[in-house]
């Protein structure tokens, strides 16, 4: 019923265009902040003290244990009332934090299995011929590991991508948001498809980036 | 099941991209949808001006809770969801909210003397946010309910007497428009509503004691996908939004000649503003304002300009 998905495209690109750029926006600030507090919580998470440990692990637990939506429900609704100073926030702002708080429990993951990846005789190695324990990571691991590293954080942006799909339900601009605009034209059924299109091909072309990158980075082995 | 709506959507979408076929089926040229080159400049419900609009005198003694709260900071917060049209709706810049529902927002803000600030958000966080303060006010096309109004402070509620703003009616397949003459031609029959909306209420206290079964829907353009793919064979909603659709549908849907009564509802007919559990104070400066409303029939004038805004079929 109504018009067809391509006339629907041809006449409201700049709003599916306005979708898209704010969807791989949002990815990239919560992949790009939540990779800054991810390598802290990775940290915390590798910790040798106990408690300390436990408490990244709880972190990490609780975050990927349950769903983005209802995090950012709790976000945008109680984390303003549990503190006050953060009252200030939009609501845009309370989303973005709660992608990125989302985003940094995976990314955390990502790097303790990277740094765990690299193998143990390369510390040992290190340290017997004199290296410092912070020299060795710097200098030995951490370049090693980064080459398990980014192909996976470029597989966290891409579903980053898809999981920005939720920031709709606040009435962000992403490309999930044109699906409202357009139903106020009363037009139901085809931007789903659309948007679906847009989708696929943004996540199949950056997944073909990361294989690129992914042959460029195993020429070392 | 799934396999025959890709189907016939596929199919659907096939044909009217190859045959070029946009226009409506009716000839009726207000459409403002695809296909139509007018430009509507939008208005935004903050720039709706008030000022030949009659008012209520008001008097406010030692407000307390949320209306001193308004009155202090000088702003009023409503929450909303904008995807339903003519009440409230939102442009395509994402940012220039408008609709009948938010002018009458504007309306009351400037009765109050403050400045209106509307938060939107998806039709089931509108009540969440005002019972945790996020906002102040909730309008979002609600309807008297009984176990809302245990939840929520409710407003007595605010129609259109003469215009279609009190219309409510189905949206039904064309073929079957002549099956559906009363209420108990929808027995067996499934009904879709959106959830928590006037349209629930009526299906509720009207449809279902004839035996008809209700299927809840969280968006209303859920509830036309449902339609379109045969899953329920009604959608409740209002007769405008009927008619905009069946126009729409290249014959497909109509609306049904079955419209739902509503004088049954008393001082609750229409819809009403929701505020927290307990703002008594500011619900009773409300409903002062609503009476004035229904009085004079002031929301006659809003919901006609926000249908004129919008593009709209009037009922009559």
């Amino acid at each position: 019923m109504g018009p067809g998905i391509i006339e629907v495209f041809i006449q409201y690109w700049p709003l599916f265009l306005n979708g898209l750029i704010g969807t791989l926006k949002y990815a990239f600030i919560a992949v790009l902040f939540g990779s800054m507090l991810g390598i802290i919580v990775a940290i915390i998470n590798m910790s040798k003290n106990k408690i300390i440990s436990t408490i990244g692990s709880i972190y990490v637990n609780v975050l990927r244990g349950t769903p983005l939506l209802v995090q950012m429900y709790i976000a945008y609704f109680f984390i303003p009332m549990a503190f006050p100073a953060l009252s200030f926030l939009s609501k845009e702002q309370c989303v973005i934090l709660s992608l990125i708080l989302n985003s940094s429990a995976y990314v955390s993951e990502i790097f303790r299995s990277g740094i765990n990846a690299v193998d143990k005789g390369q510390t040992e190695a290190a340290r017997s011929l004199g290296m410092s324990a912070s020299h060795t990571m710097q200098k030995i691991i951490l370049p090693q590991a980064v080459k398990n590293i980014l192909p996976a954080l470029a597989n966290e942006y891409i579903a980053m991508i898809k999981e920005t799909s939720l920031a709709g339900t606040f009435m962000l601009y992403e490309l999930m948001y044109t699906r409202t605009l357009l139903a106020n034209k009363f037009l139901v059924w085809q931007p789903l498809f659309i948007i679906a299109g847009i989708y696929l091909v943004v996540t199949m072309v950056l997944s073909a980036l990361v294989r690129a990158m992914e042959k460029r980075l195993s020429v070392s082995d | 099941m799934f396999k025959k709506v890709m189907n016939t959507m596929m199919a659907a979408a096939m044909v009217l991209a190859m045959t070029g076929c946009s226009g409506s089926g009716t000839p009726s040229g207000t459409s403002a949808s695809a296909g139509t080159e007018e430009k509507i400049i939008p208005v935004s419900a903050f720039e709706y001006d008030t000022s030949n609009i009659k008012k209520p005198e008001i008097t406010i003694e030692n407000p307390t809770g949320v209306l001193k709260e308004i009155l202090d900071n000088g702003v009023i917060i409503v929450a909303t969801a904008p995807d339903n049209p003519p009440y409230e709706w939102v442009y395509e810049d994402g940012t220039t909210l408008t609709g009948s529902e938010l002018y009458l927002a504007k309306y009351i803000a400037d009765i109050l003397g403050v400045e209106l600030q509307i938060e939107q958000m998806d039709f089931n966080a509108v009540l969440t946010s005002v019972d945790t303060g996020k906002t102040q006010l909730a309008m979002a096309g609600f309807g008297w309910k009984k176990d809302r109004d245990e939840n929520f402070q409710l407003s007595v509620g605010y129609h259109s007497s003469t215009s279609g703003a009190s219309c409510h009616s189905l949206l039904v397949p064309a073929d079957k428009v002549g099956d559906y003459k009363t209420f108990s031609d929808f027995a067996g029959k499934t009904v879709a509503a959106q959830a928590s909306s006037l349209q629930q209420m009526y299906v509720e206290d009207q449809l279902i004691p004839e035996g008809a079964n209700m299927e809840l829907v969280a968006g209303f353009d859920q509830g036309v996908l449902n339609l379109t793919s045969g899953k329920v064979d009604a959608l409740a909603t209002s007769c405008s939004v009927a008619l905009q659709y069946a126009d729409q549908s290249n014959g497909q849907l109509a609306k049904s000649d079955v419209e739902f009564d509503l004088s049954m509802y008393g001082a609750y007919e229409g819809t009403v503003v929701a505020a927290k559990k307990g703002e008594e104070d500011l619900i009773n400066v409300i409903n002062q304002i609503l009476e004035f409303v229904n009085e004079n029939a002031i929301y006659d004038i809003m919901y006609k300009q926000a249908l004129d805004e919008a593009g709209m079929i009037d009922v009559d």
